[in-house]
């Protein structure tokens, strides 16, 4: 089932506040901020987004699909999500 | 831009990187950068950076190679690039030798796009990979073979495994130059051990931002570079001290952090490599980020060699999580980091085999590496549990509280490294464990001023915090290029200006004395005792002998990485290594043969012509003529003249034997007089004594009892005995049990070759040698000549021999210190005059 972009890009923006910027003060979090490049997630938190994105969405990552260039920002997450729902 | 990007369809060019190449503003920008690469290259050359990697003779080669670069079209630069790199891969090595190199090469990229199966070009390239470390270990020595695989491989060790990665998953690069000019990457052929850059973050990042961004951040990462390599010299020269010298706590402590500490010679040259790969339009991410600030093990492995961290995670940690989700239901996490943490230990060991020809497997790097991931594993699971639980409750805290709390964390982790970092630098576990166990000794000044060290430096970093939270400091740090060009550009002027005697003579001479230190490249002793322990100092020298780019002129002629390790068979005594007799090593850049009786020499008669005086000749590697010719060795010059110009009808012949061979020391003398010598009815004997007489006599005879050889002499037997010394010691601990009775062996010694030569009617003679690399101790000079000449030595002395000369003139190379042709040249004229002069007392000839 294909999701809405608008609706991605806000799910995983609440995903991201709620899990990994709980202790941030004041960060704000648009649908461009860098996640990856801009060191708000590493290694161990991209992969627990990636579970998110897995569940929420019902698709399976491959591990080179794991970077920046699909993970960096919530625009990008939102379009790679849609492709892949795509097929 | 859409004609572009049909040559590079990866790439998002920047508008800006666009513009027309004789557009004002970019001829501007690039002048301006022009200016600031040329005074980089000036201060490298000035300074002596990094001297054996070639870059200093090859400045003015990549400056017109930066030139020409940045005004062709752009769809030529990475052809030209390649080029660049080809040319002096041929100016370096010769047409045969280079062809080689990049035939294997080109090879190697050809084979990863065969039309076969992913798995058969794996295996292609694991087989050629197999063969070229058979050359590389020299278990098959062909000298252009060898050569490349110790030359090429560097270039493909990590990058092939990329790119192959790359290529299984799908990205396959349309334009084949940016492919081969990824391979020959032009800034690599100078650094051999160079950063781990990514093929994608390679060709995506070409030009994705303006051109005089993209050189600023080179110009700037250089300078940063430089000034790390700084910080490193000057560290080296006021702070580093060797394993021997710890002796309590302080200096334990002084040793641990200097050892980390000196990392910064790896970041500097790190940022000086990915500052010069910008320079050609990449616009290469970050790899370092003040490590020594990290706060706790997951951010110290996010800021420490962030490239080699992001090769990790993506060939390695990525994939294995992905294999195992399924299998591995708890702990997945934990799992696959310990998985990942040994396979960096592996990656390490296989990073310095391809450069140095060493396989290690020493257990100290399987702690070094299984401690680290541990914690890092650790913390990474906390850090996983933390962010997965709903329910954590975010307390508010005081900013002074959360200020001592990141400056404690700080020094912790600054502290644990430093104990790793030292354990990992150490040459043995039992080495750093007895240094450690001089930790125990301190008084209680030394302990309040430890602890008032500490506590200054935490408030410094509250401090610190406090300034840069108030202050808006943060901002001017994370400042943008155009912000730092003046701080770049006046470091740039300033060291420039420093590098002229007419204007450094005018200021204080605290500021000269600096520039000196800052401006010796040649690695002081510690600095080698630190080399020799260090695994990134080992990468960054190379293989003694060799230099660490393809671009330093040693490359030119092939060295050998053990040129004489078939030409000893071992003996379970003192010895230990006897020369094999009738040798004739081929391979070599140099000749060496062996005589019948097991010595580099010419052939003599077993029995002594009639008329002939024979002088036994008593040496290390030194008079044995390391890395030269057999009859450019001073001994085999010295004989011809003597031979030449001294002989008469009574003394017909003069026979120099050269009983000399490395590793030899006092104690392989004793025994060889004792056993072989005078078996060839010897006239004279002449030892040669050096600088450091007993600390050699002491490391020496440390070894052989490490090496449980069978000691012989009862006088050796009871040393061992009274100092209690263990063949299970580390080599430290027993030298510094054995150094009390330094001078009393060495003592022995001298009797003993005294006893010898008397009861063989032959005349003792001691001769001292200058090093190219010591300084002579007149005290020890003076103690050693009196005392040899109260046993009866003729004294021979060699000081001054190599004049006003630089020592670089008269050494085989920079690493390699033996004497070259010159310098045996020099020696002979100076040894066959002294012995011309004592011809009367030395071989009882009637003037």
């Amino acid at each position: 089932m294909s999701s809405n972009v608008n609706e991605i890009k806000e799910t995983v923006r609440e995903f991201v506040k709620n899990r990994f910027l709980k202790n941030s003060d004041g960060l704000e979090l648009t649908y461009s901020t860098p996640l990856i490049s801009g060191g708000i997630i590493d290694s161990i938190l991209t992969m627990q987004l990636v579970v998110f994105l897995e569940q929420t969405y019902s698709f399976e990552f491959q591990a080179h699909e794991v970077d920046k260039d699909n993970l960096d920002t919530i625009e990008i997450i939102a379009a790679f999500v849609v492709k892949k729902q795509n097929g | 831009m859409d004609k572009i990007n049909n040559y590079f369809p990866l790439i998002s060019f920047n508008s800006e990187s666009q513009l027309a190449i004789f557009s004002p503003k970019r001829l501007r920008s690039f002048f301006l950068s022009l200016f600031q690469f040329v005074l980089v290259l000036f201060i490298v050359t000035k300074y002596n950076f990094e001297k054996s990697s070639g870059i200093i003779d090859y400045a003015p080669y990549v400056i017109l190679v930066f030139v020409v670069y940045s005004f062709i079209p752009i769809r030529f630069r990475p052809a030209f690039l390649f080029l660049s790199c080809v040319s002096l891969i041929y100016i370096a090595f010769g047409i045969l030798a280079g062809s080689f190199f990049i035939v294997i090469g080109l090879s190697l990229i050809f084979i990863s796009h065969l039309p076969i199966k992913f798995k058969y070009r794996v295996f292609i390239v694991l087989l050629l990979a197999l063969i070229l470390a058979l050359f590389r270990t020299e278990f098959i020595y062909l000298p252009w073979m060898t050569m490349t695989a110790m030359y090429m491989v560097p270039l493909f060790m990590f990058r092939l495994i990329i790119y192959l990665y790359e290529i299984k998953n799908g990205l396959i690069p349309l334009n084949k130059w940016q492919s081969v000019s990824y391979f020959f990457m032009f800034p690599n052929v100078f650094f051999l051990f160079f950063p781990i850059i990514d093929y994608k973050t390679y060709i995506k990042t070409f030009l994705d931002s303006p051109e005089i961004e993209i050189w600023q951040k080179g110009i700037r990462w250089m300078v940063r570079g430089l000034i790390h390599i700084m910080c490193y010299r000057l560290i080296c020269l006021n702070f580093l001290i060797g394993p021997a010298e710890v002796i309590d706590l302080p200096s334990l402590l002084q040793y641990m952090v200097v050892n980390y500490s000196l990392i910064v010679r790896l970041s500097g040259v790190f940022h000086f490599m990915v500052g010069l790969v910008c320079m050609f339009g990449f616009n290469l991410p970050q790899i370092f980020d003040n490590y020594f600030t990290a706060t706790s093990f997951v951010d110290l492995w996010r800021r420490i060699n962030i490239y080699w961290r992001n090769f990790v995670l993506k060939i390695f940690f990525y994939p294995i999580m992905f294999r195992y989700k399924k299998i591995v239901k708890k702990n997945l996490l934990a799992f696959t980091m310990m998985t990942v943490f040994f396979i960096t230990w592996i990656m390490h060991s296989y990073q310095l085999f391809w450069i140095t020809g060493v396989v290690s497997v020493r257990p100290i790097d399987v702690i070094f590496w299984m401690v680290i991931g541990t914690c890092i594993t650790a913390n990474s699971v906390i850090i996983e549990r933390r962010t997965l639980s709903e329910n954590r409750e975010i307390k508010e805290l005081s900013n002074l509280y959360k200020y001592f709390k990141k400056i404690i964390r700080i020094v912790g982790m600054f502290f644990f490294m430093s104990i790793m970092w030292s354990l990992w630098n150490t040459p043995t576990l039992a080495d750093w464990i007895f240094i450690v166990s001089k930790g125990k000794q301190f008084d209680s000044m030394q302990l309040i001023l430890i602890v008032c060290i500490l506590i200054a430096i935490i408030f410094l970093g509250v401090f610190v915090q406090i300034l840069i939270k108030n202050h808006n400091i943060k901002k001017l740090l994370i400042a943008k290029p155009h912000d730092t060009l003046l701080l770049t550009f006046s470091t740039l002027l300033i060291l420039t200006s420093f590098s002229f005697i007419e204007i450094r003579s005018k200021l204080p001479a605290s500021i000269q004395k600096l520039y000196s230190n800052l401006s010796d490249g040649s690695p002081n002793k510690l600095e080698k005792t630190a080399a020799e322990a260090g695994y990134y100092d080992k990468l960054i020298e190379g293989d003694e002998g060799n230099t660490i780019g393809i671009g330093g002129k040693s490359v030119k002629k092939m060295v050998k990485k053990n040129p004489y390790v078939n030409a000893y068979f071992y003996q379970n005594n003192i010895v230990n290594r006897r020369m094999k007799p009738n040798l004739n090593i081929i391979g070599l850049d140099h000749n060496f043969q062996s005589n019948s009786f097991g010595i580099r020499d010419k052939e003599y008669l077993y029995k002594k012509p009639q008329g002939t005086k024979r002088l036994a000749l008593l040496g290390s590697s030194y008079q044995m003529g390391s890395g030269v010719d057999n009859d450019e060795v001073f001994e085999a010059i010295a004989e011809e003249k003597m031979n030449r110009e001294l002989t008469d009808s009574i003394n017909k012949k003069f026979e120099i034997f050269n009983f000399a061979a490395g590793g030899y020391y006092l104690l392989q003398h004793i025994e060889l007089i004792n056993t072989t010598v005078f078996q060839y009815d010897m006239d004279a004997v002449a030892y040669f004594a050096h600088t450091d007489e007993r600390g050699k006599v002491i490391k020496d005879f440390a070894l052989i009892i490490k090496k449980e050889l069978p000691l012989k002499y009862p006088f050796l037997e009871n040393i061992v005995k009274e100092s209690g010394v263990k063949p299970y010691m580390s080599m430290l601990q027993i030298k510094e049990m054995l150094t009390p009775y330094s001078d009393t062996i060495m003592k022995w010694g001298y009797i003993e070759i005294a006893k010898q030569c008397k009861k063989n009617n032959a005349i003792p003679v001691w001769v001292f040698m200058e090093t190219t690399t010591e300084f002579v101790d007149l005290k020890e000079f003076n103690e050693l000549k009196e005392y040899a000449e109260s046993l009866g030595f003729v004294t021979i002395d060699l000081r001054d021999t190599y004049g006003k000369l630089d020592r670089n003139e008269i050494r085989i190379s920079e690493l390699n210190t033996h004497p070259n042709v010159l310098g045996h040249r020099l020696i002979a004229e100076k040894f066959y005059k002294e012995l011309k002069i004592k011809k009367s007392l030395i071989f009882r000839v009637e003037e």
